[in-house]
């Protein structure tokens, strides 16, 4: 079915579609640009009579959200490289090696990915708390997240490290490459777009996460964004126009992720849909 | 297996490093006094900065440490700190709330503390701190319950005074209703403001002792007793006297409903009278909870914020200076010029041109018997779903006693 | 291992390598995905209040069952809620595959403008559950809300009337289902999309000349061709319905009064905040052996398309 042209009634029916699909998102924008005020007031769904960044400003000072910020990035970007590092092991090992136990292992990593994740909740936090004593560090939350994003990345790796035509490997280990060499010098180089398309989805992941933070975080001041963002709820009187301003800064490193890298972020997600 | 064992090692180490940099247990002999604060609210933050400044002018050699966690975490939290490693002093709740940590021998007992100030505080504030003979939390504030209304609305609506009997609150809300407004805001998004309703009618309905005993759990909620109150509430739930929006606004959310001028009055803490907004700050005043019946004396809800020293604390002498300091009448006073709460030391004065807080220190000052709120008197179980179902009785009232059975049962599983 | 000793020198290398390789992700896999799971399991059968250190079973040292919480599950009115609303959430969220895909075969078209609405279109897919909560909490409320203003203005409600979706307890799920379907139908849409792309396109070029319907050439032609894409859809989409958490909590915390509640809050609820550890793994136990299931037919599935392929 290829593609066609169209006309203008198709436009203008595609222009209404969409502007209903983003009308969340419209009506968002609009109240994070209002004053508390004129919200007081009831002015809710007009344009602004004062257009003002006062509630971003505000959500940045008064509501901690650089704080917040700063965690999000911290938890989540050594997270994308662990998993990337660990995952493209195992893909490797499961798709590569001759080995026993592969296929056992890839249905645990695929059980993982697909369990329910409440099942994990009260032992990770006992084990943090009682045992591993990561309760209430990024620390413990970096780790969570690495070992429950392996199930998911190692599958996904493992499929694309299949297409490697087996001969090139075969070669260079006649050649007496170690494997770590084949892996680090001709498995690596042969991932990337594989592996720009799983960091675009694993930084999504982490960064939206907001159960695991609720459960593995106490402290304040080492709470991600999305938990941030619910703080902003009830510490204010009718705070809509603080909390508007915090999703747009929630969504924004995720938005612009995949505005520049839709084409990988796009790949990641469809893995397997097309073939 | 050798990088198995290196890594599992590398986790482990990774592990320890992390739980050295993050343990409150880490504080020598000595000089120390480690607090953990619940008030992570900005003001609550700066009125406890302000009289710890005084405390460590008064006290120069004791070094003190302050870990502040937000509230909601902190209860979560707490369970996991108070047994294994305490901070030398906790913030905490009145009520049953900390009694259940006291008849887990967690909290130490403050009796000669308040040896030499106990005279300060009413009977109603110690009732709240004392079980079974002794005391055991320091109380520093407290802030009541009541109708926060539109004086302008009521005028409009042709009511001019405000109802002291509860024919009075359903007749004024039939006027109200008449003029177009909703008469009482409410928001049941979050179910507690609900339970206030329950609290306040049961003990009109009931009495203090009847309504204290049935949230420690030792009445049933299936008696005659409280049918009757929910028999009285439901005459203001079917009259319409709330809007139906309630399930779906918090209570911020509901109290725009009064700024705005649609609704008339809202049944609120006394946390409210800080966010009022300034356009309508003349309008806005404050009435006590109607008298149901004339016979019964009158109890109010004052939740109450405490300070004590968990059994295990490490430098326990350094704590109980700090109660001690805690009790005074000027410290409390100052404490409460910052959050805007009524001090419970009945020496310290409080802003004589605060008319909300005068009005306040005026009822608890008067009460019979102080409650702390439904959801800190009652176990948290049986408040869970207590609360859910007077959120389901706001909606479904005939369903009453569907609904008293239900929490029954939960109050017989969990009280056995 | 007995098998080792008949391995090839290459197989023993390549076993080795493979553990070495292996060795980080096991650590961490084992230590919070796979030993978790069966923790769980023990939890379920203790009555763990978060403070004693020990944890024993319920059944030890008293004359209750140790199944004691799965009766009292049994006899819990909030628990047959939140089951009865995971199942509406698994067939009405399913509603988002259909959505994706009349959307994707509506802007199945090649144009610089039509990338442009695309990529808007995608956009929710990528913002978090907490943001997509907050965002829809304020467009579906009740009191101020954009929905309740433009029904106002459109002369559907009269004054006095609200939008009352969400403080209703029977329609409050709905409100959370169609926000939760907002991203997943832009989920479904990019996986639909990916698959049109990707169509033999002879097949459709011979079904043309024929002269078939267009209807036709969907339902026999279009649809079979995308099976491996709804495969995908179909699971995430389960997956989803039952993992729903973030935006439940975040949009009615299950209320009104428990009505949108669902397994994976209430757990998190009689948890974390009612303390009741041992009830809240059973609860999640419950939930485990539902997706276990669904886990299992899905594993089938792939393993039955893998070895058909090799």
């Amino acid at each position: 079915m290829e593609p066609k042209r169209r006309g203008l009634v198709y436009w203008i029916f595609a222009t209404l579609l969409l502007l209903v699909w983003i009308s969340p998102i419209l009506a968002s924008l609009l109240t994070s640009l209002k004053s508390l005020e004129e919200l007081n007031e009831g002015h809710y769904w007009t344009l602004p009579r004062h257009w003002s960044l006062q509630n971003y400003i505000e959500a940045f000072t008064v509501g901690k959200f650089s704080t917040y910020f700063w965690n999000s990035l911290v938890v989540t970007v050594p997270t994308v490289l662990a998993v990337l590092f660990f995952s493209s092991l195992n893909g490797y090992v499961l798709a590569k090696l001759r080995f026993s136990w592969n296929n056992k292992l890839l249905l645990v990593f695929l059980g993982g990915m697909l369990l329910p994740f409440q099942i994990l909740l009260i032992p990770v936090f006992y084990l943090s708390n009682q045992f591993l004593h990561t309760y209430d560090t990024r620390l413990g939350v970096t780790l969570f997240h690495i070992a429950f994003q392996l199930g998911f990345a190692s599958f996904f790796m493992r499929n694309f490290v299949r297409t490697i035509p087996d001969g090139i490997i075969e070669a260079a280990r006649i050649d007496g490459c170690s494997e770590w060499r084949i892996y680090a010098t001709m498995v690596i180089p042969l991932m990337r777009p594989a592996l720009a398309a799983l960091a675009t989805l694993l930084f999504t992941w982490i960064w939206n996460d907001y159960l695991w933070s609720l459960i593995l975080i106490q402290s304040d001041d080492l709470k991600p964004i999305t938990a941030g963002l619910q703080n902003l709820k009830g510490q204010w009187i009718s705070s809509y126009h603080l909390q508007s301003a915090g999703a747009v800064i929630a969504a924004i490193p995720p938005v612009l992720i995949f505005a520049f890298l839709q084409k990988h972020f796009i790949r990641g997600l469809t893995m397997g849909a097309g073939k | 297996m050798k990088l198995f064992a290196s890594t599992s090692a590398l986790i482990s180490g990774i592990a320890l490093l992390a739980s050295s940099l993050h343990s409150h247990s880490a504080h020598a002999a000595g000089g120390e006094l480690v607090i953990n604060s619940m008030h992570s609210d900005p003001t609550s933050k700066k009125a406890f900065e302000t009289i710890l400044n005084e405390f460590k002018k008064e006290h120069a050699d004791i070094k003190v440490t302050v870990n502040t966690i937000d509230h909601e975490s902190y209860k979560v939290q707490i369970r996991t700190w108070l047994p294994n490693n305490p901070p030398d002093v906790a913030t905490w709740f009145a009520g049953n709330r900390a009694k259940f940590f006291v008849e887990k021998k967690l909290v130490e007992p403050l009796d000669d503390v308040f040896k030499s100030a106990g005279n300060q505080f009413s009977q109603g504030a110690l009732s709240a701190v004392t079980f079974s003979g002794s005391k055991y939390l320091m109380p520093t504030n407290y802030y009541h319950w009541g109708f926060y209304y539109r004086k302008d609305l009521f005028q409009k609506a042709g009511i001019t005074t405000t109802p002291k009997t509860w024919d009075e609150l359903l007749a004024d809300c039939q006027k109200l209703k008449s003029a177009g407004l909703i008469p009482i805001a409410i928001g049941t998004k979050q179910a507690w403001p609900s339970a206030a309703w329950f609290d306040f009618i049961n003990m009109r309905v009931n009495g203090y002792a009847f309504h204290m005993n049935l949230l420690e759990g030792k009445g049933s909620y299936t008696s005659a007793e409280v049918k009757k109150s929910m028999a009285t509430w439901a005459q203001l739930v079917k009259a319409g006297g709330f809007p139906e929006t309630a399930p779906a606004m918090t209570w911020q959310e509901a109290s725009a409903l009064l700024w705005q001028g649609k609704a008339a009055m809202y049944l609120m803490g006394n946390f409210i009278a800080s966010e009022i907004p300034s356009s309508v700050k003349a309008q806005v005043e404050f009435f006590p909870f109607p008298t149901i019946d004339p016979k019964v004396p009158t109890a109010q809800v004052a939740p109450t914020d405490v300070y004590f020293i968990p059994s295990k604390a490490k430098n326990k002498a350094n704590a109980k200076i700090f109660m001690a300091f805690l009790a005074r009448a000027d410290v409390q006073q100052k404490y409460n010029a910052v959050t805007g709460l009524l001090p419970v030391n009945n020496q310290s004065k409080i802003d004589a041109n605060n008319t909300f807080l005068r009005a306040g220190q005026q009822i608890l000052g008067q009460a019979t018997g102080l409650s702390q709120f439904f959801d800190r008197d009652a176990e948290p179980e049986v408040a869970k779903v207590g609360m859910d179902g007077f959120v389901e009785f706001m909606r479904y009232p005939d369903r009453t006693d569907a609904i008293l059975a239900r929490i029954e049962n939960t109050r017989k599983r969990v009280h056995h | 291992m007995a098998r080792v000793g008949s391995l090839s020198f290459m197989q023993k290398r390549d076993h080795k390598t493979a553990w070495r390789f292996l060795a980080p992700s096991l650590v961490l896999y084992g230590l919070y995905v796979v030993f978790p799971i069966f923790f769980s399991l023990y939890l379920s059968i203790t009555q763990w209040d978060g403070l004693s250190t020990a944890v024993l079973p319920l059944c030890k040292n008293s004359e209750v069952s140790c199944l004691q919480n799965f009766i009292d599950l049994w006899n819990d009115e909030v628990f047959w809620m939140a089951l009865r609303n995971n199942l509406v959430w698994l067939i009405f969220f399913s509603l988002s595959a259909p959505l994706g895909l009349a959307l994707a075969l509506f802007f199945h078209v090649k144009s610089q403008r039509a990338s442009f609405y695309k990529s808007l279109f995608f956009m929710p897919m990528v913002f978090s559950l907490v943001v997509v909560g907050t965002i829809w909490s304020w467009f579906l409320q009740p009191e101020f809300g954009l929905v309740e203003f433009l029904l106002k203005g459109l002369g559907v409600l009269k004054d006095g009337e609200h939008f009352t979706l969400m403080a209703s307890d029977k329609w409050a799920t709905a409100g959370l289902i169609a926000a939760a379907s907002w991203p997943h139908a832009a989920y479904c849409m990019v996986l639909y999309l990916a698959g049109l792309s990707n169509l033999q396109k002879n097949v459709i070029e011979a079904a043309e000349i024929e002269g078939v319907s267009r209807w036709q050439m969907l339902w026999h032609i279009i649809l079979p061709m995308l099976r491996p894409a709804t495969v995908i859809v179909v699971i995430v989409t389960m997956i989803g319905a039952l993992r729903a958490f973030d935006l439940i909590a975040i949009m009615t915390a299950g209320g009104p009064a428990n009505s949108s509640n669902v397994l994976a809050l209430y757990m998190y609820q009689q948890t974390f905040e009612n303390f009741r550890y041992g009830y809240g793994a059973a609860i999640s136990v419950v939930l485990f052996a539902i997706s276990l299931a669904l886990i299992l037919l899905y594993l089938r599935q792939t393993l039955k398309d893998e070895t058909g392929r090799s």
